[in-house]
């Protein structure tokens, strides 16, 4: 098994002249959960798609479990949840999975044993027998999910997998995604859901206008700034220059600032200095940057 | 299973689901029973003209016009069926995205697109077999005349089936559903009118309206199929029927039967061509 489940050597796609990706570096390890982040429009459906050969990129090049795109022997131990996920809706849950399941190359045997299991992972096992029109919005996409895990895939990519789940249906795909952790599985997951991304991935990459603007290990990328929270009473402009020359200062409305610290010692020195200052200070609260502060941080820094 | 028959099989299950197909077999049905009621009382009510020695011959003449007439409009329900169910082929489902889920399978591009042909095709030619098969036990039931090569012509037709379908799903990979459709229309209404021109050209002894009707026949061989097929009814001899519809039928040559197989391979090679590096 490589390393790296996933890696893209300034990958480029452009439609007409606009670039939709313009130049893409990634490197995801085997084993591990992948948040690919970024703006709507930022590129990351299009990146996903020429991996799967469904779109052609227009330069740069990659690889999936080892071999370079476009190599149809590793497509068996590929899953994909599309973002626009349609299918022929006349299907029943389980007419739809066997007819995925006989893509994927699977025997009848396998196929039964795999569906029961995935119906049941998806909690759809009572609609088996329902027709794909008949179902809701999040019953389409927990089946979407259920059919790109259907045959114990290695590397599972999943485009918002959770847009129209409700919170129980986000818990569960939570869970299955941890489930292919600990089974050793690679997951490349898009997703605007922040607090998701931040529960469940080990490393995350943000893009921008098709180029990766910020990536790392989540531990990198969030424990390098910690966030003070200060909330005081009759801080002057004078203390607060005073604080923000020594500090930066990451957001300030009325009497609470948020201050961006390197070092979590630094806490008693701010509290002193606004004490000295003669500002009440009622509530101190370090903490560690949430994914969301980073996101926004590096969209707005390099522009939307 | 080979990922052809699967892709067929689901081409074949959801094209039955098709208001196209349901309108066509309904349409055929009632045109089949109407062609049997037509034919029951044209032969019961016959007046055979007294010129005539063997009644026979005459009656055999008339139920053949009848025949050869009849298998126009099933060559035209069956390219109506054909193509309004094969232009949306690919051309809809990159629309929906439907292939999404497809093309990342363990399966080549070029197997859904030949999966596709042979759904669509086998769909096509079982409705030009079986309507032209109606026609020919109504035939011989009320007749009592059977055309056995008239079986050959169930096959061409089939073929043409096959031919049209092929076609509409190699414009459905270049074209939107609307146009791939209309365009293959407007290829089917161009070869018959060349028929027509080349007919008319036999029958005048023109040489420039007969190369305009070869020519027409060669961008799309359906009313070349069309006309074998009338032929193999074996209605041409029987045709004397003075000013007969069918007089001077010019018969296409075993040139076209090989031609529409080739354009058939064509069409399938180019779609698999076009395919292959499509965005979706
Ligand atoms: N088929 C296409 N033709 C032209 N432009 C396209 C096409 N597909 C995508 N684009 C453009 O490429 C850019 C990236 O689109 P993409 O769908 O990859 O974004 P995304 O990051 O997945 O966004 P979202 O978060 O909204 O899903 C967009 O600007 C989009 O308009
Ligand atoms: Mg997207």
């Amino acid at each position: 098994m490589p390393e790296l489940a996933v890696t893209t050597q300034q990958l480029r796609k452009v439609y007409g002249t606009t670039p939709a990706v313009a130049s893409l570096d990634l490197a995801v390890p085997t084993g591990e959960i992948f948040g690919f982040l970024g703006p709507n429009g930022a590129g990351k459906s299009t990146c996903v798609k020429m991996l799967l050969g469904l779109v052609f990129p227009t330069g740069g090049s990659g690889t999936l479990l080892g071999a370079p795109l476009g190599d149809h022997r590793i497509k068996a131990r590929i899953g994909f949840l599309p973002e626009q996920f349609r299918f022929h809706e006349w299907f029943t849950a389980r007419e739809f999975l066997d007819f995925h399941g006989q893509l994927y190359g699977m025997s009848g045997k396998q196929r039964k044993r795999h569906i029961a299991d995935v119906l049941a992972l998806v909690n759809l096992e009572r609609a088996a027998a329902q027709q794909l029109r008949t179902f809701s919005k999040g019953m389409l996409q927990r089946i979407g999910i259920a059919q790109a895990v259907l045959h114990d895939p290695e590397l599972i990519f999943l485009d918002e997998p959770t847009s129209a789940l409700d919170p129980i249906g986000r818990r569960l795909v939570r869970d299955i995604i941890r489930q292919l952790k600990a089974e050793k599985k690679t997951v490349f997951l898009n997703s605007h859901l922040l607090s998701e991304v931040e529960a469940v991935c080990d490393r995350v990459a943000i893009i921008q206008r098709g180029e990766v603007v910020r990536d790392g290990t989540l531990d990198e990328l969030l424990a390098s700034r910690r966030l003070l929270d200060v909330q005081a009473q009759g801080m002057s402009e004078s203390t607060l220059e005073r604080v923000k020359a020594r500090w930066e200062l990451a957001a300030h409305e009325g009497n609470r600032l948020t201050l961006a610290l390197t070092d979590p010692d630094d806490v008693p020195h701010v509290v002193s200095m606004l004490v000295a200052a003669g500002a009440a200070v009622h509530h101190v609260e370090l903490r560690h940057e949430s994914l969301e502060d980073l996101f926004v941080r590096t969209v707005d820094d390099t522009g939307a | 299973m080979l990922p052809i028959f699967v892709i067929a099989k689901i081409t074949l299950q959801e094209g039955i689901r098709k208001k196209a197909v349901l309108g066509g077999v309904l349409l055929a049905a009632a045109f089949v029973t109407l062609y049997g009621l037509g034919m029951y009382f044209v032969m019961r009510d016959l007046n055979v003209p007294e010129r005539f020695v063997n009644p026979d011959v005459f009656r055999d003449a008339v139920s053949g016009q009848l025949l050869a007439a009849a298998l126009n409009v099933a060559g035209m329900l069956t390219a109506l069926v054909a193509i309004f169910t094969s232009a949306g082929a690919i051309a809809t489902e990159v629309e929906q995205n439907t292939l999404h889920a497809i093309i990342p399978k363990p399966l080549m591009r070029w197997q859904v697109l030949v999966g596709k042909c042979c759904g669509l095709g086998a769909m096509s030619a079982a409705f030009a077999i079986a309507t032209t098969v109606a026609l020919l036990t109504l035939t011989w039931l009320f007749a009592g005349f059977f055309s056995w090569s008239g079986l050959q012509s169930a096959l061409l037709l089939g073929l043409l089936g096959i031919l049209l379908s092929c076609v509409t799903v190699c414009a459905s990979t270049l074209l939107s559903t609307l146009t791939a459709g209309v365009t293959v229309i407007m290829l089917y209404g161009l070869a018959m009118v060349g028929g027509m021109v080349e007919q008319l050209g036999v029958l005048l002894d023109n040489q420039v309206m007969q190369n305009i009707g070869i020519i027409a026949s060669l961008l799309l061989p359906s009313d070349a199929l069309w006309r074998m097929a009338a032929q193999r009814l074996n209605v041409q001899e029987l045709a004397i029927l003075a000013g007969g519809p069918f007089e001077g039928f010019s018969q296409p040559s075993l040139f076209m039967l090989a031609w529409a197989l080739l354009y058939i391979t064509f069409a399938v090679l180019l779609g698999v061509r076009v395919f292959a590096r499509k965005d979706l």
